[in-house]
């Protein structure tokens, strides 16, 4: 049982840190700031699928609406960005204690295919909606001033107020992992009818796991649209959710950096071979195959049971 | 710290291979080339009508150009943006940012054409779009920066609309995707039919990515209309074309999105006959056919060129033809510079370029060949007529585009 933080989270930590603060310096600000708010939606996603062992198919509902709602209040409403975001965010955890209401009471791929339902549902609402202008989505989304004061427009201001928001999510989901919730969490991921036997109600449990999962991961959705001030259908589609899928299994679910690890991969692959055509989608399914077969706990799951470590 | 005994070498290397995988390949010194970029869709759903080909032909006008502008080799960077408006715009700000890419071309969609706008303006680079057609790119959403080259919305409803109406067609019935784009491509199309003096006698919707429409053409054929018009593109268009004739339904058919790939997948069976818009038919003319010849031995098969493909040769060309005689890569010149001279190339002729970046070209309302017609497989398409010099698009007196003075 570790609740206190271990020596090799905190070494990965600071290594993170410091590849936070420095990678701007070599690397394209934009990208890295897609990089984090990806791997925040990640890490969301592993909340439940690592830690509560539920496997939901239609996290990209919750990123979307954070990304509409935050577009919407910062340009219908004009709301300073962390206000939008922190709407944005309200919003999609409200939807996720909804749908999570309406999935839990299954398991496995029931809840997956409710999931996957609904979060079809919420596709075709935002596909409709007059206020995200339909395929064309919500454009020119301004990036705002920072509590009323610091203006968000240039790279790097921008990239400061992502990693705050990054690191911000990443410690919350830490804590959440790493407290007594967290631990009757995965109780009732190993064996649910024992953790209920214990007098734990499982299904309030899951429920709240889920609405802050999907809470956190519109806080990402948001995030992601005001750095590049747009909001699509691309960000409430089936393939988000499967991506989120493969950052999780590829970076390893169930532990705290491996989403991020995902993430990295995940999107370095989509935007570094963009250039190469074809190959975007055939070196993902290679990725994704080799991953299965060599490493089955994710690359951190690996180096986690290698090195007897609790990354 | 012991490494337990099945944690074996062959897991290390894999996990070696792949961290190399991923690879960042410093960007070259943008101070030796002169660098533009083409955005495309290159394995989506749009790639048969731009994609590959599209950027091919960009290529083959860089060639034609002679490589070189301003002293400088000319590299242009190729990029999918997958249809995620986010990757693209991403990309798109690397490029404009750390890449000096002068100008980016295609985006073949609009969302991201829309997006990439904006990035364009502030940063004073150019972004000229072959392929997207909403048509509040050069209207509401126009710029200073930015040309929309071949169709939108506007050309291909409304041109298309008024010349069936005047050929007999008077009463109409749509069939349209439940979604903005479906529902603009109606409402632009029902509104010349009306001040034509034709009438409409209702629609039938049916969500993206439908698949039987038995339900819709029932009710189309229930009204008796003289035209069906398809408010749909690319997979729901072929199933719904494919299906009306299952139906037998005996209007005639108006498409508003059509190209040589469609009509190939749908069988020319199932849509000869039918009328839609374009800005090019490989089979136009001389000049037309030796392009195609060219771009087919390229390609190494043996379809023809579409409309957004002639466009990617058309744009960068005319673009690097302003750059040269401007003289400077500064994008306010090169603007001007392109809207000053004439759009002359193998499809064009003498084309110029409304203050709201549209171009103001002849468009062609063409129809499927009857397959007794067609002499071979991409013998798909003839000319009924030439709408001439920019009458397809919105006039400026309608053009919401701030730029236009009135």
């Amino acid at each position: 049982m570790n609740l206190g933080i271990s020596r090799s989270q905190i070494l990965a930590l600071a290594l993170m840190v410091a590849c936070i603060a420095l990678l701007p310096l070599v690397l394209y600000p934009v990208f890295l700031m897609k990089v984090m708010c990806y791997a925040l939606f990640a890490c969301a996603f592993n909340l439940v699928l690592g830690y509560a062992g539920l496997l939901s198919f239609g996290h990209a509902a919750f990123f979307g609406t954070g990304a509409y709602v935050g577009a919407w209040t910062a340009k219908a409403l004009m709301l300073t960005p962390e206000l939008a975001i922190l709407c944005g965010g309200a919003t999609g955890g409200l939807l996720g204690m909804a749908f999570g209401f309406l999935a839990i009471r299954r398991q496995g791929l029931d809840f997956a295919m409710i999931t996957l339902a609904l979060a079809q549902m919420t596709y075709f609402f935002y596909l409709q909606a007059p206020f995200t202008n339909g395929e064309d989505g919500i454009q020119k989304v301004p990036r705002g001033d920072a509590l009323g004061v610091l203006s968000l427009e240039p790279d790097m201001t921008m990239y400061w107020f992502v990693s705050a928001i990054f690191l911000g999510g990443f410690g919350f989901i830490y804590r959440i992992v790493h407290s007594p919730f967290g631990n009757v969490l995965k109780g009732i991921r190993e064996n649910e009818a024992r953790a209920s036997s214990l007098g734990y109600r499982a299904n309030s449990y899951k429920l709240i796991a889920f609405g802050l999962s999907a809470f956190l991961a519109a806080i990402a959705g948001a995030t992601k649209t005001h750095v590049f001030g747009i909001a699509t259908l691309s960000d409430v589609s089936l393939e988000t959710s499967s991506l989120v899928l493969l950052m999780a299994l590829l970076g390893g679910k169930g532990t705290i950096f491996g989403p991020i690890v995902g993430a990295i991969l995940v999107v370095s692959m989509e935007s570094k071979l963009a250039t190469m055509g074809s190959w975007v989608m055939i070196a993902q399914g290679i990725v994704f195959i080799a991953c299965v077969l060599l490493f089955r706990r994710g690359i951190v799951g690996e180096i986690n049971r290698g090195l007897r470590t609790s990354l | 710290m012991n490494m337990i005994r099945d944690y074996s070498a062959r897991r290390l290397i894999g996990l070696a291979a792949l961290a190399a995988s991923i690879s960042f390949a410093p960007a070259s010194n943008a101070q030796e080339v002169f660098r533009i970029g083409y955005m495309v869709d290159l394995n989506g759903p749009t790639s048969a009508l731009t994609g590959p080909g599209a950027a091919e032909a960009a290529k083959m006008a860089i060639e034609d150009f002679g490589g070189s502008v301003l002293g400088k080799k000319i590299e242009m960077i190729v990029a999918d943006h997958q249809n995620k408006p986010d990757i693209g715009s991403a990309i798109a700000r690397e490029w404009y940012d750390a890449k000096g890419v002068h100008a980016i071309f295609d985006l073949s969609q609009s969302a991201l054409a829309l997006a990439v706008k904006d990035l364009a303006v502030p940063r004073k680079r150019v972004a000229i779009f072959t392929s997207a057609m909403s048509s509040d790119l050069t209207s509401k959403s126009c710029s200073s920066n930015t040309i929309n080259w071949g169709w939108d919305t506007y050309s291909n409803t409304r041109g298309l609309s008024e010349a069936i109406v005047k050929n007999g067609g008077k009463s109409w019935f749509y069939l349209t995707v439940d979604y903005t784009f479906g529902k603009m491509l109606e409402s632009q199309s029902q509104a010349m039919v009306k001040q034509a003096g034709g009438t409409v006698l209702g629609s039938s919707y049916a969500p993206l990515g439908t698949t039987d429409y038995s339900a819709n053409l029932l009710q189309a054929a229930a009204r008796k209309p003289d035209v069906l018009a398809f408010a749909n593109s690319a997979n729901d268009l072929v199933n719904s074309l494919k299906q009306s004739v299952e139906f037998g339904v005996t209007a005639r058919r108006a498409l508003f999105v059509f190209q040589v790939p469609d009509a190939d997948a749908v069988g020319l069976k199932s849509v000869q006959g039918a009328q839609f818009v374009d800005q090019f038919y490989w089979d136009m003319s001389d000049e037309t056919r030796a392009f195609t010849k060219r771009f087919t031995q390229r390609m190494g098969k043996d379809t023809p060129p579409t409309g957004p493909q002639a466009n990617a040769y058309g744009a960068v060309m005319h673009y690097l033809k302003a750059v040269k005689a401007a003289g400077t890569d500064n994008a306010d010149a090169v603007m001007k510079m392109m809207r000053e001279m004439p759009i002359n190339d193998f499809y064009t002729k003498n084309a110029r370029i409304r203050e709201d970046g549209r171009v103001m070209r002849d468009m062609y309302l063409l129809e499927a060949k009857k397959v007794e017609d067609s002499k071979s497989r991409w013998d798909l398409f003839k000319v009924v007529q030439k709408i001439p010099d920019g009458s397809a698009f919105q006039p400026a007196t309608d053009s919401e585009c701030p730029l236009i003075k009135k």
